[in-house]
């Protein structure tokens, strides 16, 4: 087992190596430059000044240089062994030792480090925060449905399982927030972001102040996390909830099963205290793999409610053809995707020892 | 391509019996059972519903009248008005619905009979000349005002995809009326005519793109498979590293490569077609890895039979199962794809399209427009469902283990 | 059965786990309240500094009070900068205090120079000074840390030493006998202070104009706007001489346009310290940061009044900017009573259409005042038309009457009453519709489409009655327009011209791109027709735009536009310091583009504010809005807290 998780791990090296070179070769080669951090506020630009920002960009951050040679900079940059790099792209001593640099985003004016702190845990808080919600809900579901098998009830939930697979995210987006957060209907959720215009000023917990009932940072992050983290759980609940229904099933017919009925346990105890936990393991394995899609349904989400994650990160990066900040997303978001891969399949390992690797 | 949207269809590959050769009758058995049931026959009839749409669009929704008489001259401007695909598409219609009165004739003799007519099509095309470039729509509505018009005949929605009523003082975003039954957009367009017309985009991104996927994977999955070894490690990292690609950055970096309007349907059906191939590639290596120690495979090698003809004559018709599963779920992603690229405004700019329409629903000034939102959202999720519950027809009817 | 991994045991780590998130949290909001108590104590600490330093002062006045006062003589007489303010004082019911609370996007940097959007500066023009300042009715430069200033106007001999020795502008720069063509001398006021307390002089001065030309400093902007300055010597701790090494129609305004940043706080800093840090801001203005060192980008700005601003004590207790990112939720938080103002010109200008859907809401209109007015910084939105193909020959816009048809053929003033709401002024040439330059007998040309056909037709273009004309070499007349996607109104318009042209007989295909495509194929020139918007000042200088030597080498005149007349014209202008010479010629200028039409100029956008109603003195003036420092509240109706 230790054997196959090493190979897997030496064998992500390449797969990063090639998923980042051919994610900055498209974008490298891709009509465009360092327009993106031109344009100010009103979508005007000031004449004089745009040909110096640009060529100023140009010289310092080397943008004019062979694509594969910029890559090499990069893979330079962020390895622990190499060159060390001083200003204006002067290449210094090899060192074996060095401190790997994120490098710095030309678009934004900061190291990529700070902006890959403040976006990953916000992306990951709607991860983690919707994975659980959808593996109870699809159980719940799953097993309800594996109960009343062949019944009308069952079909009819295996159907509107189905309809929610398709709804598209983005229509959901739109309808909730065109709804359920809108002053002209019902103004029960925020329009946009994480945090309310006074959030700073809030205390931790909801109480009373002085100008009168105050939300609380906690309790408003959560409103505002409502909406985001309905559009994420909605679709992948379905494929999960079919795999439970699976899962249960047969675990319901096994022989333990059997054996706990002849000995007089019933119906319900048998669910919950054995059956439950057996149907849980293949969707933790499987919901490790979905991690990888929901970081990209993630950026739709982001996108139409304005949350500044990862995503929409990578999206402004693109935009603006900001090469460290793509590569290093790139890199950070297939390392999650492969990690989470390695995990799923490990974790499938351990749930169920029949299954060997070797 | 369905992991844009949601999770990955990681259901292993379930092969079913493998024959020696393709068998007509097999594929009929599991079309028949797939049409059997129910579901399927309603996403059938939705889907059949949209593609006849797509056909008739130009008849349906035009600001052209099919008749009218201008100052004692009768003319046709919708006939003048139909491109070489309108008239296409318009006898494949015709010809399809007309030869399922004549089902004795064979698979063979009806194709020749449509491609005569595709001829037929063309050639008067060519007679006639090509389309008017510029289209001015409101002047058939000017000529009615000022009374020059005696006769006319008008479609059923008198109102083009782009015709965006430049007669009328502020057409835009207008609620639904008896006029506009589902109201106009953002520039002044009605609403119903442009979905009519984005049925096309629609229905040819979700074939085109994912027949471009799937023919991406089975070249390189039945490779893989079939030589494996070091072959299939270089082919696993070349699948891995498409896959951790995030799909959506990819798409938005190859649409800039096409800015074009012209180019841009094409070019997006190619991009969603090459980002979603791997999935199909999966499952025909799974397949091709198995099947290649079977006995007819090394007969037609011993026989010096010619790579392709191994591959595609003779193992990819036992393997094909797994893929076809997954083709109908490829084509919702593929819709879907298209939806969101549209959506976020990196699509097609003047052409109707399902997902661009959505994206107008939140107006600039924070009002919500709820038809841009009901209908275009409706229209995008019906026929993805559509798609889903034909993908879960056949999905039982060729494995019936998962039947109840 | 073994004890397994079950689902208690997942529960319980999940709670586990929230357990430890919430206790992070809550160790955070200690945190910030424990910076605001911090803050606090700074304050009192400071204001002790204050009361000891003011000792010292009083005791040193009575010593220096004779020498004071002696002031050179000027070509301008330093006007009171506090002018206007003072009326506003004068007003009943003036009173100082309440904050102001305004909104920006969420910026990356407030240092300044480094910065490239508005916001930055908005904030900045609370904090730093510049050395002189800029008249809101007149438009013309008044003092400000500078009281009083001298030109020495030298291009005559610029000109004649460039002349006899055929040299080109830049090897005039290189060449150290080249005399410079012009000298500003500044006299500093003695009584400034920064916010800390060190006093501002001439020293700061020179050190900022060396930190901006610096190479290592990330100041690509404001170094290419200042190259023109050859050197900024000090003379005496109050004097300080600007000379120029190009020739350039206003060096007041080049010099006096710096903010002046205080050499003792930013030299502790390396460039690539400066460079990237994120909040580094402290100058001599009436406002100060909470914290001049961190300020982090997604928190709010929070700005105090500078209790040792050395002119007249701004109104406001404090200026906000709290960050909002997404333009709905700023109306919905305006709206909402969250925010004093929307649709600040300088950091996020209004769209029409959000600020006619707030008039047509009474409640909004009850408690709050609107403006529409004209503002150079609104900026004009045009179509250029290349007069160049790819492979380097004229193109179908090369002939002037093509242009002039094409702009006959497109209703503006309809684009501006119907697409923009009417909140848009239409405009004939690239100049401030209020500004001096604009010359107010140059008319647009009428949207006349007969006229246009006639036009073409002499310009050889044949109508064969097929719907499309086919331009001289018998090819259909089609032509793509490109302009960046994802901006406001621009398909919109876009597809308007293209109906509109249809019916003409002239195919337009719009060709939205996404902004760093379109500047790509701007500097390539790679384009047909283009949309776009340039942002104006008071004072515009056309050279990068309408200048034949800017076409090549990545200047800005990506049409290819070549006029020898207005070549002449703009060179004349630029180096003529007089401004009663200079501004007819711009004039001129004005006159000569209006008859090419390189550009179709379309409209200027106007200023289209929304402000809180208790916030009294707010009026339009020619600049556009005037300056916060004149507004105020009323005692009573003062809303946020001290």
């Amino acid at each position: 087992m230790l054997n196959y998780i090493i190979r897997r791990i030496l064998l992500m090296f390449p797969t990063l190596l090639g998923m980042t070179l051919v994610t900055f070769l498209v974008m490298g080669l891709s009509p465009g430059g360092v327009g993106g951090s031109l344009l100010n506020g009103a979508g005007t630009m000031k004449a004089d000044v745009a040909r110096a920002q640009r060529e100023y960009l140009e010289r310092r951050f080397g943008l004019n240089q062979p694509l594969l040679v910029q890559y090499a900079r990069w893979l330079n940059e962020i390895s622990p062994i190499g060159f060390a790099v001083g200003p204006n792209q002067k290449l210094g001593a090899f060192h074996w030792l060095k401190k790997p640099d994120l490098g710095y985003s030309f678009s934004k004016g900061r190291p990529v480090l700070d902006l890959v702190a403040e976006a990953l845990p916000i992306t990951l808080l709607l991860n983690l925060i919707t994975l659980p919600i959808t593996i109870v809900i699809a159980l719940a579901a799953g097993i309800f449905a594996a109960r009343r098998k062949g019944g009308i009830l069952d079909l009819t939930s295996g159907i509107i399982l189905l309809g929610l697979w398709s709804v598209p995210t983005i229509w959901a987006g739109v309808m909730l927030i065109g709804f359920l957060a809108n002053r002209q209907y019902l103004y029960w959720f925020p329009t946009a972001g994480l945090h309310d215009t006074l959030a700073e000023t809030m205390p931790f917990f909801p109480q009373h102040l002085a100008g009168g009932w105050n939300r609380g940072w906690l309790a408003d992050i959560g409103w505002h996390l409502v909406l985001p983290v309905l559009c994420l759980t909605y679709s992948g609940f379905a494929f999960l909830a079919r795999l439970a229904r699976g899962a249960t099933l047969e675990n319901l017919s096994s022989d333990y099963a059997r054996t706990a009925r002849a000995k007089g346990l019933d119906e319900r105890a048998i669910l919950l205290r054995h059956v439950l936990r057996n149907s849980l393991l293949p969707l933790i394995t499987y919901s490790a793999g979905i991690l990888p899609s929901l970081f990209s349904g993630a950026v739709i989400v982001e996108t139409i409610f304005s949350i500044h994650g990862m995503g929409l990160l990578m999206i402004d990066a693109i935009r603006a053809r900001d090469r460290e900040l793509v590569l290093d997303e790139a890199l950070v978001v297939g390392f999650v995707s492969l990690v989470s891969y390695l995990l799923a399949d490990v974790l499938y390992a351990v749930a169920d020892p029949r299954v060997s690797y070797e | 391509m369905s992991s844009i949207t949601g999770p990955m269809q990681m259901t292993p590959p379930t092969p079913a019996e493998p024959v020696d050769s393709p068998s007509p009758s097999y594929a009929a058995q599991v079309i028949g059972d797939t049409v059997a049931q129910w579901q399927a026959k309603i996403a059938l009839a939705w889907i059949a519903v949209i593609a006849i749409l797509a056909c008739l669009a130009p008849i349906v929704a035009s600001s052209n009248p099919i008749l009218i008489r201008i100052d004692g001259h009768w003319s046709s401007p919708m006939l003048n008005s139909l491109s070489w695909i309108d008239l296409v598409l318009l006898v494949l219609l015709g010809g399809i619905t007309a030869l399922q009165f004549f089902n004795r004739l064979g698979i063979a003799r009806k194709l020749c009979v449509l491609a005569l007519g595709v001829l037929a099509v063309s050639c008067i095309y060519w007679w006639r000349g090509p389309a008017p470039q510029n289209m001015v729509y409101e002047r058939f509505r000017d000529a009615q005002k000022s009374g020059h018009v005696q006769f006319v005949l008008n479609a059923p929605i008198p109102f083009s995809a782009s015709d965006r009523l430049r007669d009328q003082l502020d057409p835009r975003l207008m609620p639904p009326s008896p006029e506009h039954w589902l109201g106009t957009e953002e520039f002044g367009a009605d609403v119903l005519s442009r979905m009519i017309h984005a049925c096309r985009i629609a229905l040819a991104m979700g074939f085109v793109a994912s027949g471009i996927a799937v023919l991406i994977g089975i070249i390189v999955g039945g490779i893989m498979g079939y030589f494996a070894g070091i072959t299939d490690i270089l082919g696993m990292r070349l699948i891995e590293i498409f896959e951790a690609i995030p799909t959506l950055f990819l798409m938005i970096t190859l649409v800039a490569f096409f800015p074009s309007e012209d180019y841009r349907l094409p070019m997006l059906m190619i991009i969603i077609g090459i980002v979603g191939w791997t999935p199909y590639a999966r499952y025909l290596r799974a397949e091709f890895l198995s099947l290649r120690q079977r006995d007819f495979v090394y007969a037609a090698q011993a026989a010096g039979l010619p790579l392709r003809s191994i591959l595609f004559r003779h193992m990819l018709p036992n393997g094909i199962t797994s893929v076809v599963i997954n083709l109908s779920f490829g084509i919702a992603g593929a819709i879907l794809a298209e939806s969101t690229l549209s959506f976020l405004q990196l699509g097609v700019v003047d052409q109707p399209s399902w997902g661009a329409m959505l994206s107008q629903a939140t107006g600039q000034g924070g009002q919500f427009v709820w038809w841009m939102a009901l209908y275009p959202g409706l229209a995008i999720f019906l026929t993805v469902f559509a798609y889903i519950l034909l993908g879960e027809a056949v999905n039982d009817a060729l494995d019936p283990r998962r039947r109840r | 059965m073994e004890n397994r991994f079950g689902v208690k045991d997942f529960f319980l780590f999940l709670f586990l786990g929230a357990l430890i998130v919430i206790i992070l949290l809550a160790m955070k909001q200690n945190d910030r309240q424990f910076q605001v108590l911090q803050a606090i104590e700074q304050q009192g600490e400071d204001q002790m500094h204050e009361l000891t330093g003011l000792h010292r002062d009083m005791n040193r006045l009575q010593i220096t009070a004779t020498v004071e006062g002696a002031v050179s003589p000027a070509t301008q007489p330093g006007r009171d900068p506090f002018i206007y303010q003072k009326q506003a004082e004068a007003m009943p019911g003036y009173s100082q205090g309440d904050w102001f609370v305004n909104v920006g996007p969420n910026s990356d940097k407030m240092t300044p120079f480094l910065a490239g959007d508005t916001y930055a500066q908005a904030v900045q023009n609370h904090v730093l000074d510049t050395l002189c300042g800029l008249d809101e009715v007149t438009l013309e430069q008044v003092a400000n840390i500078a009281s009083i200033w001298q030109v020495h106007d030298n291009t005559r001999a610029y000109f004649d030493y460039q002349k006899s020795k055929g040299l080109s502008d830049d090897q005039m720069l290189k060449d150290p006998n080249a005399p410079s063509p012009e000298q500003v001398t500044f006299q500093l006021r003695h009584d400034v202070m920064f916010s800390d307390g060190v006093a501002l002089t001439s020293e700061d001065v020179v050190w900022t104009y060396r930190w901006i030309m610096n190479p290592n400093v990330d100041a690509p902007r404001d170094r290419a706007y200042d190259a023109k300055i050859k050197s900024v010597v000090a003379n005496g701790p109050y004097e300080v001489t600007f000379t120029l090494g190009t020739p350039y129609f206003d060096p007041v305004l080049l010099c006096g346009g710096i903010y002046i940043l205080p050499k003792h706080f930013y030299e502790k800093y390396s460039p690539d310290d400066f460079n990237k840090s994120t909040g580094l801001l402290l100058g001599s203005g009436p406002y100060r940061m909470e914290d001049p060192t961190r300020w982090s980008p997604g928190q709010t700005v929070m700005m105090l009044r500078n209790d040792r601003y050395w002119g007249e004590p701004p109104p406001f207790d404090r200026v906000v900017y709290r960050v909002i990112d997404n333009d709905l939720a700023r109306l919905t938080a305006f709206r909402n009573g969250e925010l004093d103002i929307y649709g600040d010109q300088l950091v996020y200008p209004a769209q029409p259409e959000p600020y006619q859907r707030l008039l047509a809401d009474p409640n909004i209109v009850a408690r709050t005042q609107h403006f529409e007015y004209d503002t150079p910084l609104g900026g004009y939105r045009f179509i250029g038309w290349n007069e160049r193909q790819r492979n380097g020959k004229p193109g179908i816009f090369a002939d002037k009457r093509v242009r002039q048809a094409m702009t006959m053929m497109i209703d503006r003033d309809r684009i501006c009453s119907q697409i923009m709401r009417g909140y848009v002024t239409p405009i004939s040439g690239p100049f401030y519709i209020k500004g001096k330059q604009n010359n107010p007998d140059v008319k647009p040309w009428p949207f006349d489409v007969a006229r246009a056909k006639a036009l073409l037709k002499e310009a050889g273009f044949v109508d064969d009655g097929s719907g499309v004309l086919k331009e001289p070499d018998g090819s259909p007349f089609q032509f793509s327009l490109t302009y960046p996607s994802g901006v406001a109104n621009y398909d919109e318009m876009a597809l308007f011209i293209k109906d509109s042209l249809a019916k003409a007989g002239v195919t337009l295909i719009p060709d939205p791109l996404d902004w760093s495509v379109f500047s790509d194929r701007l500097k390539n020139h790679n384009f047909e027709a283009i949309a776009m918007g340039w942002s104006a000042t008071i004072e515009d200088d056309l050279y990068q735009i309408f200048d034949s030597s800017q076409i090549a080498g990545g200047g800005d005149n990506f049409i290819s536009y070549s006029d020898p007349e207005l070549d002449r014209l703009i060179e004349q202008a630029r180096s003529t310091v007089d401004p009663a010479i200079r501004m007819p010629l711009w004039r001129k200028c004005h006159a000569v583009l209006n008859e090419d039409q390189p550009y179709t100029f379309i409209f200027a956008r106007k200023g289209l504010t929304f402000l809180d109603g208790r916030i009294k003195n707010v009026k339009t003036v020619p600049l556009g809005l005037n300056s916060e420092t004149e507004w105020f509240v009323p005692r009573l109706a003062q809303r946020w807290e001290k």
